[in-house]
């Protein structure tokens, strides 16, 4: 272990507030570059595809045949399509804001012949094309961040809270705001390796736009209901994740898992390790 | 199945109705699990070459028309409400997507115009197989191997033809169905756990995950089967060919090799392309009204899949 992680846990430990958040510079991911930069960064052996894998398998969990499964701030629907194709008897919804994303999106349904996903061009703040209750899982990832403010988070989650059935599943996960900006700056140097200026750029942003666990914590607790649980890495709060019981068994599928795993980048391989030891070290046992 | 509650683990408790009923009953059924296969083997098929076998009057076909079709359903519901895993419903016969896809055939046995018996093989589509409500895991481990997958559902046989070996020609034909017109590579079963003795010891198929409770079949346990048919096919020739046991089938002695593999018989009436019988937008549309299921009761992908759009 390097000493910049070690100093980076000390500074997270003995700060006492947050830095201040900066919102994201653009709110809805629409400029050509920053699209296809995000949207190439999900693909095989690419810098996000072993926190997909990760955040993947636990979804599976929370997904029964026959669900509708909502997710919120799609992007380019990497996610989406690799927790669609393990969940076949689903109905996965994807809504985004941007429409340069879902146009990929689009591109990458039909390169790979998915039937059960449709994307829909909403504002997450609001919702207002999904009815009440018609939705049984709600998904989320690495998307909460791109709110302007947290009156918008509180609105995103009031409007979760109304479209979910009553046997509500919630899996979100998003970047946690760290407690200096130093710890920020160490962890984009982590992630460098292998990782083009527009990513890194992006990645600084989301850390510095993140919200705290705290404002999740508060929010989960009044709109989410008392089975939302907030899940946060141990020590530093790089990543969060609030999520309901698991409602299937997924034993059967670790194999699966394990296969992509094992097909992964070392780089990613270490990623995913990271992610399943901090996350557990906070109380989250990993899927796989 | 339903009467086989042990009265003292639920003594005291309220009734359950749906869950915690079906059990493997303590007795001859759970003792076959221990029957070593080549003797389970060796007393199936002297059972088997006891009676002759159905052939003669009978015939088996896929289904020709929407009439009888609807008389295989209503012999597959009429048998299940027997074993108590589902209820008589008004229509008599329960509306399933599946059985209406182009990728699927249903067999039946027919004698003197009656339908006296059915199955059917589900090839993989866009709804996926019917036994994924329950054993998904299991189904999409084998589709994300990248075989082409079909799941073996709905067998029904009139009780007045119990014990003639209908389902073994039922099954027959659907096995030559499969492997010689449709390319199908890997056969899927959900069963309950007392009748996988024999698909396991005779028919060589082999377990894909644990028994689960099939919730739409009021809580029947059931376990996941699949068969490769290449290998089956090799199976079936080192343990049958050289078996002592015969048993005659129109006069002629035969093993279960020469029977699945090899012979022709007159009953089994296979089209002569591989082409499946699409159902017309006027039948389904009758089917579903006979059923007394509307538009608004199916879902948006089963609408695309039986194109009613």
């Amino acid at each position: 272990m390097d000493t910049g992680l070690l100093r980076a846990i000390y500074r997270e430990i003995t700060t006492k507030q947050p830095f201040t958040r900066t919102p994201e510079p653009e709110l809805v991911m629409e400029a050509q570059p920053s699209v296809e930069s995000y949207a190439s960064s999900a693909g095989q052996g690419q810098a996000l595809s072993g926190t997909y894998l990760y955040h993947a398998a636990q979804m599976c969990a929370l997904i029964k045949p026959g669900d509708v499964v909502l997710d919120i701030g799609c992007g380019p629907a990497s996610l989406l399509l690799q927790v669609a194709r393990l969940n076949p008897r689903a109905e996965f919804v994807g809504v985004d804001l941007s429409k340069n994303m879902l146009d990929i999106a689009r591109d990458s349904i039909r390169q790979q012949g998915i039937d059960n996903v449709e994307l829909i061009e909403d504002d997450m703040t609001r919702l207002g094309r999904i009815g009440d209750r018609s939705v049984d899982v709600v998904i989320s990832s690495m998307a909460l961040h791109h709110l302007e403010s947290l009156e918008q988070l509180e609105s995103t989650f009031r409007n979760i809270a109304r479209v979910l059935r009553n046997d509500r599943a919630i899996y979100l996960n998003d970047f946690g705001r760290l407690k200096s900006t130093e710890s920020v700056d160490y962890f984009v140097q982590r992630a460098s390796d292998g990782a083009d200026q527009e990513t890194l750029l992006d990645y600084r942003n989301s850390l510095l736009a993140a919200f705290s666990l705290e404002e999740f914590q508060t929010l989960a607790a009044s709109y989410l209901g008392p089975c939302a649980r907030v899940y946060s890495t141990a020590l530093s709060p790089l990543m969060m994740v609030i999520r309901t019981p698991k409602r299937r068994c997924v034993k059967t599928m670790k194999p699966e898992f394990k296969r992509r795993y094992a097909a992964l980048p070392a780089s990613r391989k270490a990623d995913v390790q990271q992610l399943r030891l901090f996350l557990r070290l906070g109380g989250l046992a990993s899927a796989f | 199945m339903l009467q086989s509650q042990k009265v003292m683990t639920n003594f005291g408790r309220k009734p359950r109705l749906h869950s915690g009923v079906d059990t493997l009953r303590h007795g001859l059924a759970s003792l076959e699990r221990y029957i070593p296969p080549p003797l389970y083997r060796h007393l199936f098929l002297t059972r088997i070459a006891r009676a002759p076998l159905a052939i003669e009057g009978f015939e088996f076909r896929p289904v020709q028309s929407l009439f009888e079709l609807e008389e295989a359903l209503r012999l597959v519901n009429e048998s299940y409400a027997r074993r108590g895993i589902s209820t008589v419903c008004r229509a008599g016969m329960r509306f399933s997507a599946f059985h209406l896809l182009p990728g699927t055939t249903t067999f039946v046995a027919i004698k003197e115009q009656q339908i006296i018996g059915t199955v059917s093989l589900i090839e993989d589509s866009m709804l996926g197989l019917p036994m994924e409500d329950v054993h998904g895991n299991e189904v999409l481990l084998q589709r994300l191997s990248g075989q082409r997958l079909a799941e073996v559902g709905t067998l029904a046989v009139s009780t007045h033809y119990r014990g003639k070996g209908v389902p073994l020609m039922l099954y027959n034909a659907m096995f030559r169905w499969a492997m010689h017109y449709r390319g199908i590579e890997k056969l899927l079963i959900a069963v309950h756990p007392r009748a996988s003795s024999f698909y396991r010891k005779v028919l060589f198929f082999s377990p894909m995950g644990r028994v689960e409770r099939y919730t739409k079949l009021n809580g029947a346990l059931s376990q996941p089967l699949s068969l490769g048919l290449a290998d089956a096919q090799d199976t079936f020739r080192s343990v049958y060919q050289s078996s002592s046991v015969k048993f005659a089938v129109a006069g002629q002695h035969t093993n279960f090799f020469d029977f699945f593999c090899q012979r022709d018989f007159d009953a089994i009436r296979l089209p002569a392309d591989a082409r499946v019988h699409r159902w017309q937008e006027q039948d389904v549309l009758i089917h579903m009204a006979r059923c007394g299921v509307h538009d608004r009761h199916l879902g948006k992908r089963v609408k695309r899949a039986l194109a009613l759009a």
